[in-house]
């Protein structure tokens, strides 16, 4: 949990709904040490270039792969991938890619992102059932969110119900 | 009496070649941008949707040109066609396979992309695209701009917003 000055543009309750399968990620700190940035420095100019002319549906298949931390992280890149990062079919996609990408970790979680006005919380919520199919996640993804936006509630007394669901909703 | 068996004795031969055309038939032929042509399997062939709807629309019988992709990357592509043919292949075998195959430097990766795309085999397309993102997910939001050639359309205060708004993700 980590706390942040009151700013009036966050006076409105808001929610950052992502989807994460990987449930160590408690341990950026530690985790980032393996981050790989030596991509531009390992490969010359011409190489890089290619990739510049890359269509974007290929570039949006390569983001549905990344981390919940990175894309937040690349929310700032370009105002289409932040709105792009918020659509339901990206957002199910994700989901999808993550689970199949760590098969042997079949505890996907949910990363809920609150942000009230003088707080951000940032919590991973573990996801019990398995669904398959994009259109169930919202079912699951909604009752752990219900249930997060409870209890933190009744912590911070400037995060009510209503001020979190509404945006909540436009996320799905 | 005579000419019966003078008949069977020719139509033997004949129903044997013709059997035999027809099972060398099942190969396709794939012209390569740079105008090579590979010969390959029909069931090897049509991994890719966009040759498997060629074939079924009997679009097949000379050769298919493949005007977007060059040999190199082609016999890449058939490579890993060729390994992903077999289902009761040893899942640990493929997964070997596919990490070993995949270990390519960024410009065949935008090659494989870029071909996976064309020719439509979602394996290969999710494989590469998964690669590439292992590669970006450590870096900053500039570096990224930077590799895909983006031009930034956030303010500069825009973009401190977004960024105080999610600080953990840009904890090392």
């Amino acid at each position: 949990m980590t706390k942040i000055p009151p700013k009036p543009l966050l006076w409105f309750g808001h929610f950052c709904l992502s989807l994460s399968s990987d449930d160590s990620k408690w341990r950026w700190g530690r985790r980032s040490g393996r981050c790989t940035l030596s991509l531009s420095s390992d490969d010359s100019d011409s190489r890089r270039c290619r990739l510049k002319s890359l269509p974007e549906e290929l570039v949006e298949e390569i983001l549905a792969w990344l981390t919940v931390k990175s894309l937040v992280r690349f929310k700032c890149v370009k105002k289409s991938w932040s709105a792009l990062f918020q659509t339901p079919t990206f957002i199910a996609k994700h989901l999808r890619y993550n689970q199949s990408k760590t098969k042997n970790h079949p505890n996907p979680t949910l990363l809920v992102q609150v942000l009230s006005r003088r707080s951000l919380n940032s919590k991973y919520l573990p996801q019990s059932h398995h669904h398959d199919e994009a259109n169930d996640h919202r079912s699951v993804y909604h009752d752990h969110l219900l249930q997060y936006v409870a209890s933190v509630s009744e912590e911070d007394e400037y995060v009510s119900e209503e001020e979190g669901l509404l945006p909540f909703v436009d996320y799905f | 009496a005579i000419q019966s068996s003078r008949f069977s004795c020719v139509g033997f031969p004949l129903a044997y070649i013709f059997l035999a055309c027809k099972k060398k038939s099942m190969a396709l032929k794939l012209k390569s941008s740079d105008n090579k042509i590979f010969e390959v399997e029909e069931l090897v062939a049509v991994q890719s949707e966009t040759i498997k709807s060629l074939v079924e629309d009997g679009c097949a019988n000379n050769v298919i040109p493949l005007p977007n992709v060059d040999s190199k990357t082609l016999e890449l592509v058939l490579d890993w066609c060729k390994n992903h043919v077999d289902v009761k292949l040893d899942e640990e075998k493929l997964k070997e396979y596919e990490d070993k195959f995949i270990e390519v430097d960024l410009a065949v990766l935008y090659d494989l992309l870029m071909a996976a795309n064309y020719l439509n085999i979602k394996d290969l397309l999710n494989r590469a695209s998964q690669k590439v993102a292992d590669m970006l997910k450590g870096k900053k939001p500039e570096q990224i701009r930077e590799t895909f050639n983006i031009v930034n359309d956030f303010s500069p205060e825009e973009e401190e917003e977004i960024r105080k708004e999610n600080l953990w993700a840009f904890e090392e």
